[in-house]
């Protein structure tokens, strides 16, 4: 009796010690790997190879953590590896949910006493209950031990082993089972880190590489779009004056309903005669002419400095003094340089349609008036206008329309202004519609010998005859005048 | 005491362990407070300790009736490796609700029916713990 | 009147009578045939006496009985009546339970159960017989029907 019992005891003892034995030799060599399945394999293999466990998997919590995923299995026909377990149904399900090892000795049994219930049911109610649940494992499993393996009471997965035999699992082998779950659960989970850390270096690298691709791009769009907003401005600048285009870009001008009493020297011209002209020639006809007209005396108003407020057809509203101003005098005197310019530039393309068959002679006729007038961006919320009103607008208008074809009329406030430099003669009074008195105004008949604007050079061309005059570079005053006399005997 | 000794015991020890873990059902019968018997089959008498056993409560039933008017039990239990069988007298002590034995016996309900399809149709009500006042074996 | 399919199951499967002691204490034991008065509602369960001490010690005639049958398919009932006598096993009865046994080990070799312990509990020998009176039926298949009374 009493050797049984001491057989027994070693006999125990020699089992505790070699489990010891191989269960340490197994966790040392699953520790070594970092490699997620072969961690898992290595414990199946050794589970058969030291215990006799024939049948085992491991599963792994997914991400979502509604399910486990088979990642390795141990002794079945199909491996099953990525099969899935819905966390709470059946026993590793239920391990998974409670976190607590489980062990079954006759599922079986259990099984078709559930499946008399479950008949019971479908009988009676005859209503059709949910249908079996494909585990993966055994079909025909008896015995089971499910394990969850916990990080620090975190679920990372199940680990079971099952047989077609019942009740082949003992307290011991839950033991067993237990001991080396846990060593897989934390093997995997350094895997599970490693791969981890793994994949976030792969995630930044990538990461890195798309930021600077899209800086790249972000340099490409910046410079596609600077280039459109030039091309636009360009095209928008043709709609203004440049100086208050210039105002506008630059932030001096504000872009709002804005005016200012300032002092500007006006200007009007027109054509005579353009009227008829636009009844007798072709729109296409009509609009080369008008364009060069307008053209050429654009120039000559931007070149003088001064603000091209509007064209309405054929006239033409300058005004100098704002944007800009060069001074009061001094804007006075660069208006009327520019009617002159304009007057002998209009003689030239005189000759210039005259050649293309316009035998109507187009006569310009222009006003200037200096004074205070009311300037800035007129008009809507929606819509402004940078222009110019007041009396001082309308006594301009006037004179030109009293002026005499092809010459400039200044009013007297003008004529102080620039008698210095230029030559007038004191032409008609007239009166203007809000002015009290009736205006002097005077007619522009060139530059004052003494004045720098003076030139004494002559550059003419008219069909069959070129002059080309200038008094500085003759060496033989009589010479010329001889020249001079012999065109005048043939011309007579 | 040997384990095969035919005498009344009250603790529970190694040899009666494998009679306890449902691989073979157990009868019990319980009585009314008017004495009318009532003899039924159940799937496991769960070990608790040397000196208890519980029952899984999953419905009313007779055997849970009778018990709220008379707390004495009898049962046999049956070692499936040996078919040694044991007659247990009970006394019913108190209804644990939470707690290991409760998890364990939810667990395995949970386990087996949701393999069938039958999730949510059984519940786990309670885990009825009995003091084990004697233990016979009878073969 | 036992129905058929209720004779069918206590004639054919695994069942255990109980009792409860003058001071209300339950007891029971297990039977090892049955035999049924296809007329009368009187059933005779045969037992084995020494495995059966403690269920005796506590029954008389007149003692209430319940009486619990099960086929390996789950379908079971439970008997209730009255005890009408407690006698010696007369040779219909031993036949019954011989056949009833033989029975027994084919089912269980069946099932994977060795011989050796499938002979622990069928090769007792039956030595008393109980007859109770049936008043009452109740289905204890396993569903929503079980306790139902018939």
């Amino acid at each position: 009796m009493m050797n049984n019992g001491v057989d027994d005891l070693q006999s125990q003892l020699d089992r505790r010690n070699k489990e010891i034995e191989i269960i340490e030799k197994v966790a040392s060599q699953i520790n070594k790997n970092l490699d997620l399945e072969k961690i898992a394999t290595t414990m199946l293999v050794s589970m058969d190879r030291y215990f006799d466990f024939k049948h085992s998997m491991i599963l792994l919590l997914d991400q979502t953590e509604s399910f486990l995923k088979v990642i390795a299995t141990h002794g079945y026909k199909d491996e099953g590896i990525g099969a899935e377990v819905e966390i709470g149904v059946g026993i590793i399900g239920v391990v998974a949910k409670k976190k607590k090892l489980m062990r079954m000795a006759n599922i079986g049994s259990q099984r078709r006493y559930m499946q008399t219930i479950k008949k019971q049911i479908e009988l009676k109610d005859k209503a059709e209950t949910k249908k079996e649940i494909h585990l993966p494992g055994l079909a025909n499993a008896e015995s089971q031990v499910a394990i969850p393996m916990l990080m620090e009471d975190e679920l990372i997965g199940v680990f079971a082993v099952e047989s077609d035999k019942v009740n082949i699992f003992d307290k011991s082998d839950e033991m067993i089972i237990r001991i080396l779950a846990n060593q897989t659960a934390s093997a995997l989970q350094n895997a599970k880190l490693y791969k981890l850390e793994q994949k976030r270096l792969e995630e930044l690298d990538r990461a890195h590489a798309e930021l600077a691709e899209l800086n790249a791009n972000l340099e490409q769009k910046v410079l596609g779009r600077t280039q459109e907003l030039v091309e636009l401005s360009t095209k928008l600048a043709k709609y203004f004056s440049p100086q208050v285009y210039e105002s506008i870009f630059s932030g001096k001008l504000d872009v709002k309903i804005q005016t200012q009493r300032k002092s500007l020297t006006v200007f009007f011209c027109d054509l005579q005669g353009f009227t008829q002209l636009t009844e007798r020639l072709e729109p296409e006809t009509l609009t080369e002419l008008l364009t060069e007209y307008l053209t050429e005396m654009s120039k000559i108003a931007i070149k003088w400095g001064g603000t091209i407020d509007k064209f309405i057809g054929d006239a033409i509203l300058v005004f100098f003094g704002d944007p800009e101003t060069k001074g009061k005098k001094e804007d006075a005197v660069a208006c009327v340089c520019m009617a002159l310019e304009m007057l002998d530039r209009l003689e030239e393309l005189r000759e210039i349609w005259l050649q293309k068959g316009f035998t109507k002679s187009l006569k310009a006729r222009m006003g200037i008036h200096s004074g205070v007038c009311t300037v800035g961006n007129f008009g809507s919320e929606d819509r402004l206008d940078y222009t110019v009103i007041g009396n001082g607008v309308n006594l301009a208008a006037r004179l030109e329309t009293n002026a005499e074809p092809n010459k400039i009329l200044i009013s007297e406030d003008t004529y102080l202004l620039v008698k210095d430099d230029v030559k007038c003669l004191k032409s008609k009074e007239i009166s203007v519609k809000g002015l009290s008195y009736p205006v002097q105004s005077y007619e522009v008949s060139g530059f004052s010998s003494n004045s720098s604007l003076y030139s004494s050079k002559l550059i003419k061309s008219i069909p069959g005859l070129s002059l080309q005059f200038d008094p500085d570079e003759i060496e033989d005053n009589e010479r010329a005048m001889k020249l001079i006399s012999e065109v005048l005997s043939r011309l007579v | 005491m040997p384990a095969n000794s035919f005498e009344k015991t009250n603790m529970i020890e190694n040899q009666h362990l494998p009679a306890l873990e449902g691989m073979f059902p157990s009868w019990i019968t319980t009585s009314s407070d008017s004495g009318e018997p009532n003899t039924t089959v159940i799937s496991q008498i769960w070990f608790v300790s040397a000196t208890e056993v519980a029952l899984s409560f999953q419905f009313f039933n007779k055997t849970k009736k009778n018990i709220s008017q008379n707390p004495y039990a009898f049962a046999t239990i049956v070692n499936p490796n040996s078919f040694d069988m044991y007659n247990l007298e009970l006394e019913y002590n108190r209804t644990e609700n939470e707690g290991d034995l409760f998890d364990e016996m939810d667990m395995k309900l949970e386990a087996i029916a949701s393999m069938s399809g039958m999730s949510g149709i059984f519940e786990l009500k309670g885990a009825d713990i009995y003091s084990v006042l004697s233990i016979t074996k009878i073969i | 009147m036992i129905p058929p399919h209720v004779y069918e199951v206590i004639t054919t499967g695994v069942a255990h009578i109980g009792c409860v002691s003058s001071n209300l204490k339950p007891f029971h034991a297990d039977t090892l045939g049955i035999i049924c008065d296809a007329e009368s509602d009187e059933v005779v369960c045969c037992l084995n006496k020494n495995s059966s001490e403690a269920f005796l010690n506590h029954l008389t005639v007149g003692s209430r009985t319940s009486l619990f049958a099960a086929v390996i398919s789950h379908e079971s009932y439970n008997l209730k009546g009255q005890v009408t006598a407690i006698r010696d096993v007369n040779e219909i009865e031993v036949a019954a339970c011989n056949k009833l046994s033989k029975g027994m080990f084919a089912l269980y070799s069946e099932m994977g159960i060795p011989e050796e312990l499938a002979a622990r509990y069928w090769k007792r020998i039956p030595d008393l017989a109980i007859s109770f009176l049936v008043d009452t039926v109740f289905s204890q298949t396993p569903g929503p029907d079980a306790g139902k009374q018939l």
